[in-house]
């Protein structure tokens, strides 16, 4: 049988049953109805007894007459028999027994009677005794009626009731026809209930095993789940959920989801969750939740959907899981990514440093290769050519010219030792063996000495020394050093400034340092490099075809500092060169001018 | 025992038994001027033996019960012919049950209903219309025993 028919039968069978019983139910009251209505019985229907004794009153006033005759019967009497029957009659004549003596047929007798009764009553009241067979002639003819009616009556009731009787048993047979129709019509109705019940029960039996495998699905979730109705009261409550928020199931569910846990209580949370009434899905991450027993945080992920029945929303489903584990793998794996961070910056700078240091050694070296290339090649040049000319005239020479010879190859070699001494310092210096000794000195004296050492080379009128007004200047210093460095200025000044230009030495006291400023006349164009001066073996453009090594600046700049000071290049007007020996003042060194004694220079 | 007055004319009713107030030997005789003088009462009913509505006057059977300090349960109604039927008393107090001494405006005559006939309120109440009941509407009533 197909499903549609199955389906159809199954409201069509019922329905039809339904409308059976009630159309037979209602034909079963309905003949009940017939049959209460005709078990009334009506007065006139005992018309037996009406016609007895209207019989009856008839014989007693014939026998009352013939009484008064005798004597027997007063006129009271009689009167009174004479009124029963008189009663009898007016029944007998009266609407529903007229209709039915009509029926009977005894209707005639009675008229003949009404209209004999004027002579009857007259012939009562007379008393005469000859008019008793008259009063019995005028009574038989309805006496004789009477009986016939009777007899017609009886059978007519009978008759009325046998039919009565036949219809009652007709309409009993309908009715009882009708009762096994609803029977049937209700057994039908019954199975088919028996039926709807034992599916609805099949049907609710297997709800409850999806609801079981439902329930067993939600409380095996790892994933806190938890279900809140529109007034946040809680009807969802996993075992996950127990777990994280250490609430029983029992407790939590049917109560205020705020009384369940202060974590609910809390602004994002509460807006989240009316967010999810209101139907919109909402995520957040990384919650901090604080336990009761422990009082590091638990984090939380927390998504809310809204639980909607078609288009109502009729509460919220939050997933919670806690994700603290994960969290803190996080933050190992980002600090260990920070420190990895951190190790692998120092070691780059560790390795430019390196690189630079190698680059510097690298340079320093290239750069001594070339001064010793040009440096050391002049005076062994001059050398060996002063040698081979001995040699060469070794007959023909003057003891004269062999010492003027002998002094030229002297003058190159103490050139020579002078730039392995000066080569020594520098590398003295890298290592950490220059002593100072800083003490009070007076520079005005210092300056002086040298230029008087000097003159002795350049000639005098090229140097001019200009000292501050008023007191010497007095700087904390080691004397051999500066001197050193004063030396190392001036003769650079004598050395790169044209012959007979002026060489101005300027001494001034800021107070706190002692600046001395030797200015001479230089290139127009400035070929080197502010900084590159003061580096180890560099040598500018201009010292072309002139001996020195380069180191003489380094040195100087690398004493100063050590004595606390330092060696600058001063900006200037072009074609100018100002070099500035900068020391500190007495008044900043820790010594006092009156306790210690001034060291001079010996000249 | 009480007195009541004896009546002037021929009575038309006696009343005996368990009652209070009598007026002759042992009994009440009520001729048809003292019967008028109890309440009027009035009724319109159909009847078993007549056709269409009729209007009856006459007095509530539980006022002469009543006036004659009837004090039984049961009152057996006997009419000219000895027609005699017990009727219950309380059913005096459920129904208004009248005494008729006239018709439609005419007296009840000894030669038809009269000169007394009880009538029950057949038309007010269903329950009356009923052959059980029927029975008990006793024309030509001359006599009433009180038991």
């Amino acid at each position: 049988m197909s499903r549609q028919a199955r389906a159809l039968l199954g409201v069509a069978l019922p329905v039809s049953a339904i409308v059976i019983f009630v159309a037979l139910l209602a034909f079963s009251l309905m003949r009940l109805s017939d049959l209460e209505r005709d078990m009334r019985i009506e007065a006139t229907q005992n018309m037996l007894w009406v016609i007895s004794r209207a019989h009856i009153s008839s014989l007693q006033l014939g026998e009352a007459a013939a009484g008064s005759v005798a004597g027997e019967v007063d006129h009271a009497q009689l009167e009174l028999r004479y009124n029963v029957f008189l009663s009898r009659l007016a029944l007998l004549d009266d609407g529903p027994q007229r209709r039915r003596m009509e029926a009977l047929g005894a209707a005639a007798a009675l008229g003949t009677l009404r209209g004999s009764l004027p002579e009857l009553g007259s012939l009562l009241m007379s008393g005469r005794p000859e008019v008793v067979p008259r009063i019995r002639a005028l009574l038989a003819p309805y006496n004789a009626a009477l009986t016939q009616a009777a007899n017609k009556a009886m059978v007519a009731e009978w008759d009325d009731l046998g039919a009565t009787l036949d219809a009652t048993r007709k309409q009993l047979w309908q009715i009882i026809i009708s009762m096994i129709g609803i029977s049937l019509a209700g057994t039908v109705l019954c199975i088919h209930f028996l039926l709807a019940i034992r599916d609805a029960r099949q049907r609710s039996r297997l709800l409850n095993q999806e609801k079981a495998f439902s329930e067993l699905l939600i409380g095996s979730s790892g994933e806190g789940i938890i279900a809140v109705d529109m007034d946040r009261r809680c009807t969802v409550w996993n075992e996950a959920a127990k777990r994280l928020f250490g609430v029983n199931a029992d407790v939590a569910t049917g109560a205020m989801l705020s009384d369940v846990s202060g974590f609910f209580e809390v602004g994002r949370i509460e807006q989240a969750i009316s967010d999810a009434l209101q139907g919109q899905a909402v995520a957040l991450l990384d919650q901090p939740f604080f336990p009761s027993h422990q009082c590091e945080p638990l984090y939380v992920d927390l998504r809310c959907f809204s639980l909607r029945d078609g288009e109502r929303i009729i509460g919220t489903i939050l997933l919670a899981s806690d994700v603290t584990q994960r969290r803190a793998a996080q933050r190992e794996i980002a600090d260990h990514r920070d420190h990895l961070e951190k190790l692998v910056q120092a070691r780059t700078q560790e390795l430019d440093a390196a690189l630079t240091r190698e680059r510097a050694t690298a340079d320093l070296y290239r750069n001594f290769g070339t001064m010793i290339s040009h440096q050391f090649r002049t005076p062994l040049a001059l050398v060996d050519s002063a040698l081979q000319r001995l040699m060469r005239r070794r007959d023909r020479l003057t003891p004269e010219e062999i010492l003027e010879r002998g002094e030229e190859a002297r003058s190159a070699v103490a050139r020579l030792v002078r730039l392995v001494e000066s080569t020594l310092d520098a590398a003295r210096l890298d290592a950490g063996q220059i002593e100072v000794r800083s003490q009070l000195c007076d520079l005005g004296d210092l300056v002086a000495e040298i230029c008087s050492r000097s003159t002795e080379n350049t000639g005098s009128g090229r140097i001019t020394v200009t000292l501050p007004d008023g007191a010497s200047p007095i700087a904390y210093c080691d004397p051999v050093h500066a001197e050193h460095i004063l030396t190392n200025l001036l003769s650079n000044a004598v050395k790169y400034s044209p012959a007979k230009t002026p060489i101005s030495i300027t001494l001034t006291d800021s107070g706190t340092q002692i600046e001395c400023v030797v200015a001479n006349t230089g290139p127009q164009e400035r070929s080197f490099e502010r900084e590159a001066l003061f580096e180890r073996y560099y040598r500018g453009s201009n010292t072309e075809g002139r001996p020195g090594i380069g180191v003489g600046l380094y040195m100087a700049r690398a004493l100063a500092r050590l004595q606390g000071g330092d060696v600058q290049l001063q900006n200037s007007e072009p074609g100018m060169v100002r070099m500035a020996m900068l020391l500190p003042s007495s008044a900043s060194g820790s010594g006092s001018v009156t306790a210690m004694a001034l060291r001079k220079e010996p000249a | 025992m009480e007195k009541i007055p004896p009546p002037m004319s021929p009575p038309i009713l006696e009343v005996r038994g368990a009652i209070s107030r009598i007026n002759t030997q042992g009994a009440a005789y009520f001729d048809m001027e003292m019967l008028r003088a109890l309440p009027v009462a009035r009724l319109e009913t159909a009847t078993a033996v007549t056709d269409g509505v009729r209007r009856f006057s006459g007095f509530l059977m539980r006022d002469l019960l009543a006036h004659i300090g009837a004090r039984g349960t049961t009152v057996t109604a006997r009419a000219l012919n000895d027609y005699a039927i017990d009727i219950a008393i309380e059913e005096f107090d459920r129904f208004d049950v009248l005494v008729a001494y006239e018709m439609d405006g005419e007296p009840l005559l000894p030669s038809d209903k009269g000169p007394l006939w009880i009538i029950y309120p057949r038309d007010q109440h269903a329950e009356l219309q009923d052959i059980r009941f029927d029975y008990r509407w006793v024309w030509q009533l001359r006599w009433l025993d009180i038991q």
